[in-house]
């Protein structure tokens, strides 16, 4: 018999992305996003699915959680309802209580053209950047906040890439020298321009952050 | 899981804490993870690791082909098997991938893999398994691939290809642990030096010439449709990596051609556990095996 192989599926490899971080024992939340429905299969059943609005509308003592997986859940927010979104499930972690998900890279040229093309000026003057993005989980009270791109995408992750410049750029031209003989020589110079300037990460879409609440 | 991974790295000392140290994670389609730590951009650590597989037998075969192939295969670092999370750490080697057209074609520009290969073969003979291993026997490699292939769509083509005939060819030669899955995709060049990586099926199959035949398979331009590598049809590139490998080895290369449709069932064999694209793709190479003659 030929072996099934635990992660081939490619939404069980984005199940293991969201229990990655280490969280402590206590209830997972999931608070709906774009991809809420299928993230919640990745705690085979034992999260629990809330919305941002029912958190609103309940008291901060009406119970907290070891894990808050947010997928999706801040695209579309303005900035401020980002922080608020952040504010109110941190207060809800547990100590040591790790939240986690992903947002749209407010940087990518794909997004950033779709915002062009929808007049979506949000996403052109506020965009969710990796930087951005931190300011915020530790404005949030949160800790060791780590931002990833996701390779090649979320729809299919094969690894996470930390967002860091030094450990980014790198990254992309070591890919892109392993993989010359697959591009033709204008297809190669581009990409090598690209990533050489730097920007190989405005060519992800997604950035997958954790961060956790202090002990 | 990834605090205790850290955890364990750090009490190792096989990764800092500092600010200047990064940590990308790679996902595979099996139980495993690998982490790639590098410092100031650098990457300096690779890391393999699971909670659901035991990895205690992948490191003593990573410990036992650096062993055997120093200049190869990448340095072992060492092995934690502690609460049901299993370690296997490694020094990172920054490889370029190998440019199949110049490697096929024997460019000089691809020399340093070439003698890297040449090295690689010769030295097989003397390879060690980790001590305390079970030595490959072919002929028990033999029996489980018959009970394997009875079951299998595939077995009307690959049983008579395995019969005593076959036995009687397999005991004739040395036994000499193969790679498993040498092939492009495993190789690659730090600077002039040929790199050979994922020796996770390392003496699996103990019959020489599987590894020659994987790599001739992976450079194979028919190979993405399915085609099989067929020793009538080799470019001068080829004929010249299989007179010095044969040579390397010590396999006449008669023996070589006349295994290779063992090889393709051996291959797909070790395969069971593997993904499906390259199952497929070696069903439809032993689809097209020739039929077998009477030995």
């Amino acid at each position: 018999m030929d072996i099934h192989h635990p992660y081939a599926d490619d939404a069980a490899r984005l199940g293991l992305l969201f229990r990655l971080p280490t969280a402590p024992a206590g209830p997972i939340w999931v608070v709906a996003g774009a991809a809420g429905g299928s993230v919640g299969q990745a705690w085979a059943g034992t999260a629990e699915r809330h919305t941002l609005a029912k958190l609103e509308a309940e008291s901060a003592a009406a119970g907290r959680c070891g894990t808050v997986a947010l997928p999706g859940t801040l695209d579309g927010l303005t900035p401020d309802q980002a922080r608020r979104a952040l504010d109110l499930v941190a207060a809800r972690l547990l100590p040591g209580g790790v939240l986690v998900g992903h947002v749209r890279h407010g940087l990518s040229l794909r997004i950033l053209a779709q915002a062009v093309r929808t007049g979506d000026h949000r996403a052109l003057f506020a965009p969710m950047t990796s930087r951005r993005l931190v300011q915020r989980l530790t404005g949030a009270g949160l800790q060791q906040p780590k931002v990833h791109y996701v390779l090649p995408s979320l729809d299919a992750p094969m690894a996470v890439l930390p967002t860091q410049p030094e450990v980014a750029d790198p990254h992309f031209l070591r890919e892109l020298a392993a993989s010359r003989h697959s591009h033709g020589l204008a297809g190669y110079g581009l990409r090598w321009c690209v990533a050489r300037a730097g920007l190989s990460g405005c060519l992800q879409d997604t950035l997958f952050f954790w961060a956790q609440k202090p002990c | 899981m990834l605090n205790r991974v850290m955890g364990q790295l750090q009490q190792h000392g096989w990764a800092g804490a500092g600010p200047d140290e990064a940590t990308s994670i790679f996902f595979t389609r099996g139980a495993a993870l690998w982490l790639l730590l590098s410092r100031r951009g650098e990457p300096h650590t690779h890391v393999k690791f699971s909670d659901r597989a035991c990895l205690c037998a992948e490191a003593a075969l990573c410990a036992a082909a650096h062993a055997s192939y120093p200049s190869l295969a990448p340095p072992y670092l060492g092995h934690v098997h502690e609460e049901g999370l299993d370690l296997l750490v490694c020094r990172a080697v920054n490889a370029v991938a190998l440019d199949p057209d110049r490697l096929r074609d024997g460019g000089t520009a691809m020399q340093a893999a070439a003698n890297g290969l040449q090295h690689y073969f010769a030295a097989m003979p003397a390879a060690q398994l980790p001590a305390g291993a079970v030595a490959p026997d072919a002929q028990a490699l033999l029996a489980d691939m018959r009970r394997y292939y009875a079951d299998h769509p595939l077995a009307s083509v690959a049983l008579p290809w395995l019969d005593d005939g076959m036995a009687r060819r397999l005991a004739s030669l040395p036994p000499m642990p193969q790679h498993g899955d040498l092939v492009l995709n495993n190789l690659g060049l730090h600077g002039h030096r040929l790199v050979i990586f994922d020796w996770e099926d390392f003496g699996a199959v103990g019959v020489p010439g599987l590894d020659l035949y994987t790599l001739l398979l992976s450079l194979w331009p028919g190979f993405g449709r399915g085609e099989g590598a067929d020793c009538n049809r080799l470019t001068a590139g080829h004929g010249e990596l299989v007179a010095r490998a044969c040579t390397g080895m010590g396999l006449p290369r008669d023996d070589f051609t006349a295994l290779m449709p063992f090889h393709a069932l051996a291959f797909r064999y070790l395969k069971r556990n593997y993904g499906a694209q390259v199952r497929d793709r070696m069903d439809q190479v032993i689809t097209r095996l020739p039929t077998r003659t009477a030995a």
